[in-house]
Parts: C-alpha cells; sequence; structure tokens
C-alpha cells in the first residue's frame, strides 16, 4: 500500500511538471528570460524523465499502479467495443487537460481557471438593464432570473440558464439579441422596451435604478462594463439627441 | 473497519453486484435531461445572432458545414424526439446510437456559438456508455411488450459498470475542474488568493438569484478579501475530493453533499446550469442495495 501511495504522490508530481510545461505559452521566451523559470524546466525534465523511466520499469515487470490499472481494465466485464470508445475518450481528454485546451467534446473543464488580480473594486457597481413602463412603474425585466422555475415573470419552457446568461451577457451587444428579447415582449403585449441602469453600493448595501435613458447612453459609453456595452434601440437613441 | 483502495476502488467495483432499476432510473433522468437540454431557444438564438465563439471541435469542415445548415432544423427535433424515446424505453437498443450522434451533432453546434461546457459536458460520455447497456431491462415500454428480455439476476454486475463509469465521469469532471485551475503550477497561488471569485460575485451581483431573493448583498465585496479566498480554496478542495470516488465508494454520500453544496452556493452567487446536472449524474454515486430494497429487486421469477 504504501508503495502506491509513493507511486501515485511521484505521478502527481510529474504530471503536475509536465503539464506545467505543455501549458506555458511562450515557453521559450521564459526560459531564455526567467531565470528561475530556466531552473524549473530542468529539474522538471528529470523528474519527468525519471518518472517515465519508472512506470515503464514497473509495467514491464509487472508490477505499479499503471500496469494493475490497464490489466483490470482489460479483464473486466465491460463489452469489447465499450472498452476501445473508453480508452479513446481517456486519451483524448488526457491530450485536452495535458495541454490545457479544448477541442470538442474533449474538454480540460477549464471555464474559470482564468486568473483575475484581487483589486480594490469601485464601491458602486453598475449594470445596464431593460426595463419598461407600466402606467406610471417602471418594471425591471431581469434576464437571468427568468431561467428559474420559481422565479420567472415573462418567459417559460425552453428559456433555460445557458439561454439567460448568453442573452445577459455573451449576446447583449449584438441587435439580434434585442430584436429576439424585444419579439418576446411584444407578444407579452410589452411594446417598448427601455434601457435604465441598476445599481449597488456595496457599502451602504443599497440597490437603486435610473430610468433615465439618456444617462444610460453615457454610461455605455463611457464606462468598463462587464461583457462590454449593451445594445441600446435606435428609438432611445434618437430620443437623446441633443441631450448627451 | 479499514479502507482498501485495492478492493474498493472503481475497477474492481465494476465486478461488483448492480441494480437493473438503478440503471434504468438513471436513463430515464438522462433522457429527461436531454429533453430539457436540447429544447432550448438558444439554438433560435444563436441561429439568429449568428456570432461564432471561436471554439474547436474534432470535425471536419464539411461535417461542421452540414451540421451548422441543419443543426436547429433537424438535429434539434430528431433529439428531442429520441429523448422521448429514451426517457419511455421503448426501441431503446435503436434508438440510442441514433440520440448519440443527433446530441453530439446538435450541440457541437451550441459549443461553437456558446462557450461554455453545460450542458453538453454532463451528457456525451454517460450516453455514449448507455449504447452498451441493459438499461432497458427494467421500467421501459421494451421490458413492457417484451421486445427486451431482462436477465434472471437483476442485481447483476452487468447493471453495475454502467453506472461506475458514469461516476468516473463525474469525478473526472471535478478534479479536472480542481487541476486546471491550479495549472500552470505558477498560477495556482494567484488563483486561490480569490480575484477569480471576488470578480464573479462582484459583476454578477445583480443578475444572482441571491440578489432577486434578498435584494441587498450578503456583505462588502469589495473588501473582506480573505472570504474569496477561504471560498476559492474550500471549492478546490471540494473538487479535488472528488477523486475518492476513483478508490473507495464509502466516501460517495460526503463528496455529493459536498459538491452539491459547492453548486447551491453557486447558484445563489449568479453561476447557474450545473446543479442540476450533477443531481443526474449523482444517481451513480447512490449504493446500489438501496435501489435494491426500494423495488425489493433480486431473482426475476418470472
Amino acid at each position: 500500500m504504501s508503495r502506491s501511495i509513493r507511486e501515485i504522490a511521484f505521478s502527481c508530481v510529474a504530471l503536475s511538471m509536465l503539464m506545467t510545461i505543455l501549458q506555458t505559452q511562450q515557453l521559450f521566451y521564459y526560459i531564455h528570460t526567467v531565470f528561475l523559470f530556466k531552473v524549473f524546466v530542468v529539474v522538471s525534465i528529470v523528474v519527468i524523465l525519471s518518472w517515465m523511466a519508472v512506470m515503464i520499469r514497473d509495467y514491464l515487470l509487472k508490477r505499479g499502479i499503471f500496469y494493475y490499472v490497464v490489466q483490470k481494465f482489460r479483464s473486466s466485464s465491460i463489452p469489447r467495443p465499450a472498452k476501445y470508445l473508453i480508452a479513446f475518450v481517456f486519451v483524448g481528454n488526457l491530450g485536452a487537460i495535458s495541454l490545457g485546451s479544448k477541442r470538442y467534446p474533449f474538454y480540460e473543464v477549464g471555464m474559470y481557471r482564468q486568473t483575475k488580480e484581487f483589486k480594490d473594486r469601485d464601491k458602486i457597481h453598475a449594470e445596464h438593464k431593460y426595463y419598461y413602463w407600466q402606467g406610471s412603474q417602471y418594471k425591471i425585466v431581469n434576464l437571468r432570473k427568468e431561467a428559474s422555475f420559481f422565479l420567472a415573470e415573462y418567459f417559460g419552457w425552453g428559456y433555460t440558464a445557458d439561454m439567460a446568461y448568453s442573452m445577459t451577457y455573451f449576446h447583449k451587444g449584438d441587435k439580434e439579441n434585442f430584436d429576439f428579447l424585444s419579439a418576446r415582449m411584444k407578444e407579452l403585449g410589452i411594446d417598448t422596451l427601455w434601457v435604465g441602469v441598476q445599481s449597488v453600493n456595496f457599502k451602504t448595501r443599497e440597490v437603486t435604478f435610473d430610468p433615465d435613458i439618456c444617462h444610460a447612453i453615457t454610461i455605455n459609453q463611457g464606462g468598463e462594463m462587464y461583457y462590454g456595452p449593451i445594445y441600446i434601440p435606435r428609438y432611445q437613441m434618437e430620443r437623446c439627441d441633443g441631450k448627451l | 473497519m479499514g479502507i482498501n483502495p485495492l478492493k474498493e476502488n472503481i475497477l474492481s467495483r465494476m465486478e461488483w453486484p448492480g441494480s437493473a432499476h438503478q440503471l434504468a432510473l438513471f436513463r430515464i433522468l438522462l433522457g429527461l435531461q436531454i429533453f430539457y437540454s436540447s429544447s432550448t431557444r438558444l439554438f433560435q438564438l444563436s441561429a439568429y445572432v449568428q456570432v461564432e465563439a471561436g471554439t474547436h471541435n474534432i470535425f471536419p469542415d464539411f461535417l461542421n458545414q452540414f451540421i451548422t445548415a441543419t443543426a436547429v432544423p433537424y438535429w434539434q427535433w430528431l433529439t428531442l424526439a429520441l429523448s422521448i424515446f429514451l426517457v419511455l424505453g421503448l426501441l431503446t437498443k435503436y434508438m440510442l446510437p441514433l440520440l448519440f450522434v443527433a446530441f453530439l451533432f446538435l450541440f457541437s453546434f451550441y459549443y461553437a456559438r456558446h462557450n461554455a461546457p453545460i450542458p453538453w459536458l454532463y451528457i456525451w460520455f454517460p450516453l455514449l456508455l448507455l449504447n452498451f447497456t441493459r438499461c432497458n431491462d427494467v421500467l421501459s415500454l421494451d421490458a413492457l411488450f417484451r421486445l427486451q428480455k431482462p436477465l434472471t439476476n437483476l442485481t447483476s454486475s452487468t447493471y453495475r459498470w454502467p453506472l461506475e463509469g458514469v461516476a468516473g465521469w463525474l469525478a473526472y469532471i471535478y478534479v479536472t475542474a480542481g487541476l486546471a485551475k491550479l495549472l500552470p503550477i505558477y498560477k495556482g497561488w494567484n488563483w486561490l488568493k480569490g480575484g477569480t471569485t471576488q470578480e464573479i460575485m462582484y459583476n454578477r451581483y445583480l443578475d444572482s438569484v441571491y440578489f432577486y431573493l434578498f435584494e441587498r448583498p450578503l456583505f462588502d465585496y469589495t473588501t473582506h478579501h480573505w472570504v474569496f479566498a477561504v471560498l476559492s480554496i474550500a471549492s478546490i478542495l471540494i473538487e479535488l475530493t472528488c477523486i475518492m470516488i476513483l478508490l473507495t465508494h464509502r466516501f460517495n454520500g460526503l463528496v455529493l453533499v459536498l459538491v452539491v453544496g459547492m453548486h447551491f452556493f453557486l447558484y445563489f452567487a449568479g453561476v447557474m446550469g450545473f446543479l442540476q446536472l450533477m443531481l443526474v449524474l449523482s444517481i451513480s454515486l447512490i449504493q446500489p442495495g438501496f435501489f435494491n430494497r426500494l423495488f425489493k429487486e433480486g431473482t426475476q421469477t418470472s
């Protein structure tokens, strides 16, 4: 057992080093310019080659975890075609993980792998949202809320979490996205959508909404918004002509 | 009683007794999930907006052109129809290969325009595995109409290996997600400091379930940096804990609670879509004995 634990630990270290090298963009640039990185690469190569030698030796001597896993898998009761497909998927995913890349359907599950620096952000965070008037009251269309069975107000079946995400972030700047939303709202009897600004003050923990359509345009043009500026309909832009 | 990974690892467990009803229940839930995921109007939106996400797939160009031209009008409806067959367990043996191809093509179109791995990452491999299983032996129209004759022993290991395969897939998803955040090694430390977690919670606050329900942030997201570091470290630890699935089945309950808890928190923080998919695959983490007792499974006498 202790031998197996040592083998697993050694494999983890060697594979981490291998993946670090494979996933470093501009590898040779860093080797030439950062001395510590050069040392890391040299040490890594020694460790990786030693690990490979040990693995191959153990396999030839019919011992070790790698040999055990291969033999156990080969002798399992899984149908033969399924075994080949599982092996194919395993190799495909291993390639994706090692290189830190993805090629559908093989994936390195790195959707949140980007590193963001911790920074002192503004106390006030603003975001554009579509809204409409109902009498003298404005009603905000919270697009992501519509993906919840329990909270949805306007949409129904087919408006999934990925759809809500796409409309709120990915395609927020596209006219077609607005057309799609606008068509749905018209079906519900809501003719005109405007863009306003919702803000949260993290210091006071208060949320406010500013329905001023011209102020929304100003912020859209100047501010650094999450996923970029939102699409503002032409009629709103025309309404604010000369006021900006 | 000590843990013995040599006897309890996922490959050994594939030879242990299984449950025909557990496998059938997984088939039904996966079918319902495919129906739900394939009915999204994101396909129509993507076709209308026509913005490429810059992603790549393994298919040749001519096939991609074919898929692009046929995805929304044909593959979506075919996938929806076939997923109903999967839920009902009707003509399962003939329908499953078709459903797999339809799903793979349809979500290739999806991924080309929507750079996100949900829902297809959770579904495609379990769906592939089902092609080689007897998932329609019980709780299916095939069994009702005697199109499929069940095994005499409904606790055979024939029903076990597919679900262990699904459990292995679950482990792959979460362990790899954890590794992706830590690798390359020199970047992992920065991730653990919590800047990414803060960015998500800060920027998505106004689009989060937490805001919709409570209308005030829990605390000042611009300060309390240690909270985000703790959340980041906890998420990595939970994801890496999933490796236990490969070594022993004894911590499956703990793994399930931790991962569901993590997704529940993320759901409130504005990262939606994962919880439901995880719950479908988590059927594989429940011990077959539970289903055997529930359905009073054993040797079929009829």
